[in-house]
C-alpha cells in the first residue's frame, strides 16, 4: 500500500504540485445479517481506495478513486492536477504539515475477528440468548472490519496503521414489544454477543406491559446507546468547520459553561478499545486526545491545518482535509450506578434506544429524536411499564446543561445510528419535553 | 465495462453449484465544487469502479464486492462467497421470483454532456449565486453560506444467470445550499430548498439550466428572510391544515413508501431501518380515505430516482402503492416477491457496486387532485398553512411522524393571514391518510437521498406531491 501511495506522490510532485498527500485505505469487511432467527445475508468485501490531495499556489483539489490498478494511477493524478490548476487560489490555503512526527501506537488490531467460526458462532449465540430472554423473533447484524491505511505526503510523512473492530447489533421482538442490545469491541476480547442478545431479550420482555403517557416534561435516563447518539452530535458541532460556518449550537460558547461541573467529553485518536482509532490524521498529523468539554466548560474545537491556521492554533490531528471530525468520542466516567440514576430521577423514562435525530435549526440546536424499542416509565426507582409513540423534543444546549448524573460504567457504542464510536455511560437528564401521538 | 469479468463471475458461481448468480459492474465519475462564504473549497473528484457479485447457494444469499478488476480477484470472490454461504444454516430457503429477463441498453437523456461542463463553469455559477444572496434581504443578513454543485456520470453493466444483460447510463446533477441568517432575535440556520433537500435530477447540464437558479435561489431566500422576520409561534390546537408540496412529498416517502417496502414487511430490515405498520396480509386493506393516493414511479424522465431496469434486471414500471385509500401493492424485489408468491415490480436498487440490491423507492409522490391553492385555503375557516419544513422524523414502524414547519401562515375564514414559524405537525400515518380532505392539482418534486440497508445505502430519489388539505389535526409550536 505504501508503494501505491509513493507512486501517486511521485507523480504529483513531478507535475509541480506544492502539496501532495496520498492516503491509501484497504478494508476487509464481513457482515452476517439475520432476521426472524435466521441468517438473511452473508457479505464479504475487500476494497481499496486511494485519495490524493493536491495543491499548487493555493489551489486545492481532492481526488479519490477505487480504480486502483497501478497503471491507472499516473493518469488519475495527471487529470486531478490539470483540474487543480483550473481552480482559483484560496485564501484559506494552509500548507500540509511537514517534519518528523512521533505517532501514538495503535493497539486496536485483532485479525481473529475475521475467522468464520467466530463470526457464525457469535451470531448463533446472540439469536439464542435473545430468544431465551423473551424474544420471539431476533434480528440483527454482525460486522467485522479490518482496516489498513498508508499515508505519504510532500511534507516527508510516511506512515501506516491498522485497526479492527467487531460490532453486533441485535433486536429481540415479540408482538409489539422489542428490545435492543449491542456489543462492540476492537477485537475478540471483550466482545459479548450473548450479553447483547440477553439485553435485547430482557428489554423486549420488559416492554410487553404497556401503559399511557401524557405529553409533558420528564426526567430521562439515557442508555449508553442513546447518550452516544446525542454526544456524537456534540462532537460534530465541535468541528471547527461547522463552527466557522456558524452552523454549530456551540458557537459563541468557547470557554463558557455548557454542561455541569465534572462533565467531560473528549476526542481520542487512539485509545484502548477505540473502534475508529488512527495514529495519524489525513494530513499526517499525530492524532491526540482533545478535550471538547472539560469540567462542564467548552474547552476546544477539532482542527485540521486549514482551520487551525484560521484560529491561530495548532492542528488537533482531526483532518479530514476539508472537514475536521472526531475519531473516538469519550464521555468522562461518572460516579453513579444505574440504580442510583433511576432513583435520583424519581419519576421519568428510561430510553434504551433511539433513532432519527433531526434538527430544526443547527445553530440553535433544536432537535427531536425518536425512542425505539423499550421505553420504560419508572417511579421511585421502579420500572412500571413501557410506553409507545413518544418523541423527545428539545434543544441541545439545554439538554447538555441539564445533565444531572453520569453513570460509572461505560461501553463502546457504534451502530446504524451512531457513526462515530462513543465510549458512553448512562446519563440522567432532567426536564426534557416529551410529545406523544 | 468488464463484461468478460462479470460473465466469468456468473459462470463460476454456476459451476460451484449456485442456483442464481448476478454480477454488476459500476463506474461512477463525479465532480463536486463548493463555495464557502465566497471562498472556493477544495474541488472533489471521485472515480469509482468495481463489481458486486451476489449468489444464492442452497437457499442462502451471499454478496461480495471487489475493485481489483482481475480474473484472479473474481475467482477468489466467488469461491469466498460460496464458502460463506455453505456456513449458513437456514430452515427457510431464499429464492428469486421468475421474471422476464432482457438484453438492452438504457439510460437518461443527456442533451448537454456533463463531461463538457468544466469546473470553471460550475464555480462561476456558484459565485454568481453567492453574489445574489450574500447581501441579505429585508434587513436580514446572511453571514454564512455554503453552496454546492455536483455532477456525476454512472455507467452500469448487469448480467445474471437468468439471462439478463443490461447496460445503463445515468448522468446526474444536484445543487444544495446551507445558510445562516442573522435576524433581530439572533441566528437561524436552514437549507434552500428547506428540509435538507435539493434540486436534483438525471440528465445533462440542461437540467441545471432548467432550475433557473438565478431566479430560484434569491427568490426563495428573500421569501424566507421576509417571512422569518415577521413570523411568530402558534398556540397548540386542533384545526384544519394545508401543507405544501414539499411536505406532501416527504410524507409520501416516509409514511407510505417506506412502509410499503416488502423487505421491511417481512422483517428483513428489523434490526436497523426497522419494520412496517403494514403486514403481509394488509394488501387490499384500507389505510386512508378516498383522497389517499400515493404512487412510486422510477420511469419519470429527469427524476433523481430514474431507471428503466432495476438492479436485478427487471423492467421498471409505475407502482400504485395506495389507491383510493386502499393498499394496492408493496414495493418488491425478486427475493421478496418470491416469498410473497408474487412478481417483482422492479424495486431492487443498490447504492454502488459494493452494495447489496435491496427494496427501495424511486420517486414517491401523492397523486394530484383538482383544487387550486386558493380553493384549498377557501375551505378552511380556522387553520394553518405549513408551506415548508426543516425537521422531520418517523418511528421505525412508520407510524409516529413529525414535520416542523419553517414558513407557516394562519388561515382565517378562507384567507391567508399572519406569518407563523415552527408549527409542528405530529400524527400517526393512518390518521394522516384518513384526514386528507382535498388535493391540489399541481404536482411538485424535490430531490433527496434515502437511507436504508445495512451497511446504510443512500440512493437518490424524488419526493413529490401537491398542496394537501387535512381536516381537524393537532398542531403545536416548537
Amino acid at each position: 500500500m505504501i508503494e501505491l501511495a509513493e507512486k501517486a506522490l511521485r507523480v504529483g510532485l513531478k507535475l509541480g504540485a506544492t502539496d501532495v498527500g496520498v492516503l491509501v485505505e484497504k478494508e476487509k469487511f464481513n457482515m452476517v445479517r439475520f432476521s426472524n432467527n435466521e441468517v438473511t445475508l452473508v457479505e464479504s468485501d475487500e476494497l481499496t481506495e486511494l485519495t490524493v490531495y493536491l495543491s499548487k499556489g493555493g489551489r486545492r483539489f481532492l481526488a479519490s478513486t477505487s480504480n486502483v490498478e497501478a497503471g491507472g494511477i499516473e493518469e488519475f493524478v495527471n487529470r486531478a492536477y490539470e483540474s487543480c490548476l483550473r481552480l482559483p487560489k484560496s485564501e484559506e490555503y494552509a500548507p500540509l504539515p511537514s517534519g518528523v512526527f512521533s505517532y501514538p501506537k495503535n493497539p486496536n488490531y485483532d485479525p481473529r475477528i475475521d475467522e468464520e467460526e467466530f463470526i457464525f458462532s457469535s451470531v448463533e449465540s446472540a439469536i439464542n440468548s435473545g430468544l431465551e430472554e423473551g424474544g420471539e423473533r431476533v434480528a440483527g447484524s454482525l460486522h467485522t472490519v479490518i482496516r489498513e491505511i498508508a499515508l505519504r505526503t510532500s511534507g516527508g510523512i510516511e506512515a501506516s496503521d491498522r485497526s479492527s473492530y467487531v460490532m453486533l447489533n441485535v433486536r429481540a421482538l415479540a408482538g409489539e414489544a422489542s428490545g435492543h442490545g449491542l456489543s462492540c469491541s476492537s477485537g475478540v476480547k471483550g466482545f459479548d454477543p450473548e450479553g447483547a442478545g440477553r439485553t435485547a431479550g430482557r428489554y423486549c420482555r420488559l416492554s410487553k406491559k404497556t401503559g399511557k403517557l401524557e405529553d409533558g416534561v420528564y426526567n430521562l435516563v439515557l442508555s449508553p446507546t442513546v447518550a452516544a447518539d446525542l454526544m456524537q452530535h456534540v462532537g460534530y458541532s465541535a468541528s471547527a468547520y461547522d463552527f466557522d460556518l456558524g452552523l454549530s449550537f456551540l458557537c459563541g460558547r468557547l470557554g463558557s459553561k455548557v454542561a455541569p461541573d465534572g462533565f467531560g467529553l473528549y476526542d481520542h485518536g487512539v485509545i484502548e478499545g477505540g473502534l475508529n482509532s488512527r495514529s495519524f490524521d489525513d494530513e499526517g498529523v499525530p492524532t491526540s486526545s482533545t478535550p471538547i468539554i472539560e469540567d462542564g466548560v467548552l474547552k476546544g474545537l477539532l482542527h485540521n491545518s486549514t482551520t487551525a491556521k484560521k484560529h491561530k492554533v495548532k492542528s488537533t490531528g482531526n483532518a479530514g482535509i476539508i472537514v475536521p471530525h472526531p475519531w473516538n468520542l469519550v464521555v468522562r466516567e461518572g460516579d453513579m450506578e444505574f440504580e442510583e440514576l433511576i432513583g435520583e430521577a424519581k419519576r421519568g423514562l428510561l430510553l434504551t434506544n433511539n433513532w432519527y435525530t433531526r434538527f430544526q435549526d443547527y445553530r440553535e440546536g433544536s432537535f427531536s429524536t425518536l425512542p425505539r424499542d423499550a421505553t420504560l416509565y419508572f417511579e421511585d426507582g421502579e420500572i412500571k411499564y413501557a410506553v409507545k409513540g413518544i418523541r423527545v423534543s428539545d434543544k441541545m444546549p439545554r439538554l447538555l446543561s441539564n445533565i444531572k448524573g453520569v453513570g460509572k460504567n461505560r461501553v463502546w457504542v457504534l451502530w446504524w445510528e451512531v457513526e462515530t464510536p462513543v465510549l458512553s455511560p448512562y446519563l440522567l437528564v432532567e426536564g426534557c419535553r416529551i410529545t406523544t401521538v | 465495462m468488464y463484461e468478460d469479468l462479470a460473465g466469468l463471475a456468473v459462470r463460476l458461481a454456476g459451476e460451484l453449484g449456485c442456483s442464481y448468480a448476478e454480477a454488476r459492474v459500476r463506474r461512477v465519475r463525479s465532480l463536486g465544487v463548493s463555495l464557502k462564504n465566497g471562498e472556493v473549497e477544495p474541488a472533489r473528484v471521485y472515480d469509482g469502479l468495481g463489481m458486486g457479485i451476489r449468489v444464492v447457494y442452497e437457499g442462502a444469499l451471499a454478496f461480495s464486492s471487489i475493485n481489483r478488476m482481475e480474473r484472479g480477484a473474481v475467482r477468489e470472490a466467488v469461491e469466498r462467497l460460496v464458502k460463506r454461504a455453505k456456513s449458513v444454516k437456514r430452515a427457510k430457503k431464499v429464492g428469486m421470483s421468475d421474471e422476464k429477463m432482457e438484453r438492452a441498453r438504457w439510460g437518461a437523456e443527456e442533451r448537454e454532456k456533463l463531461d463538457r461542463m468544466g469546473l470553471e463553469e460550475m464555480l462561476k455559477l456558484l459565485k454568481e449565486l453567492d453574489g445574489e444572496v450574500k447581501g441579505g434581504f429585508a434587513g436580514v443578513e446572511i453571514p454564512s453560506r455554503l453552496l454546492e454543485l455536483e455532477k456525476e456520470v454512472e455507467d452500469r453493466y448487469l448480467v445474471n444467470s437468468d439471462g439478463a444483460e443490461l447496460w445503463g447510463h445515468l448522468p446526474r446533477v444536484s445543487f444544495s445550499s446551507f445558510l445562516l441568517l442573522k435576524l433581530d432575535g439572533g441566528f437561524r440556520s436552514l437549507t434552500i430548498p428547506t428540509g435538507y433537500s435539493h434540486p436534483g435530477g438525471t440528465g445533462g447540464w440542461e437540467v441545471v439550466k432548467g432550475w433557473d437558479l438565478h431566479s430560484y435561489l434569491p427568490d426563495r431566500v428573500s421569501k424566507v428572510c421576509k417571512h422569518l422576520k415577521k413570523a411568530k409561534g402558534l398556540e397548540e390546537g386542533v384545526m384544519d391544515v394545508v401543507i405544501g408540496p414539499s411536505i406532501a412529498g416527504i410524507v409520501a416517502h416516509e409514511a407510505c413508501g417506506h412502509p410499503s417496502e416488502a423487505d421491511r414487511i417481512l422483517g428483513r430490515e428489523a434490526a436497523q431501518a426497522g419494520e412496517s405498520f403494514l403486514k403481509p396480509e394488509d394488501l387490499g386493506s384500507r389505510v386512508g380515505n378516498e383522497e389517499a393516493n400515493v404512487s412510486d414511479d422510477p420511469t419519470l424522465k429527469g427524476s433523481s430516482g430514474f431507471y428503466l431496469y432495476d438492479d436485478e434486471g427487471v423492467r421498471a414500471r409505475k407502482r400504485e402503492l395506495i389507491k383510493d385509500g386502499v393498499v394496492n401493492e408493496f414495493l418488491q424485489n425478486r427475493e421478496t416477491a418470491w416469498e410473497f408468491g408474487l412478481g417483482s415490480n422492479a424495486s431492487a436498487r443498490a447504492e454502488s457496486f459494493s452494495s447489496e440490491p435491496i427494496v427501495r423507492m424511486a420517486n414517491t409522490y401523492v397523486e394530484p387532485g383538482d383544487h387550486s391553492l386558493e380553493e384549498l385555503v377557501e375551505g378552511v375557516k380556522d387553520g394553518v398553512l405549513i408551506e415548508s419544513y426543516m425537521e422531520w422524523n418517523i418511528d421505525d414502524v412508520r407510524v409516529n411522524q413529525r414535520y416542523v414547519g419553517l414558513e407557516c401562515y394562519r388561515i382565517r375564514n378562507g384567507r391567508i393571514g399572519e406569518e407563523l414559524k415552527d408549527v409542528v405537525l405530529e400524527l400517526k400515518s393512518t390518521d394522516f391518510w384518513s384526514k386528507i380532505d382535498a388535493r391540489g392539482k399541481e404536482l411538485e418534486f424535490l430531490s433527496a437521498y434515502c437511507g436504508k440497508g445495512d451497511p446504510i445505502q443512500s440512493v437518490p430519489v424524488w419526493t413529490g406531491g401537491p398542496y394537501l388539505r387535512l381536516k381537524g389535526v393537532r398542531v403545536m409550536s416548537r
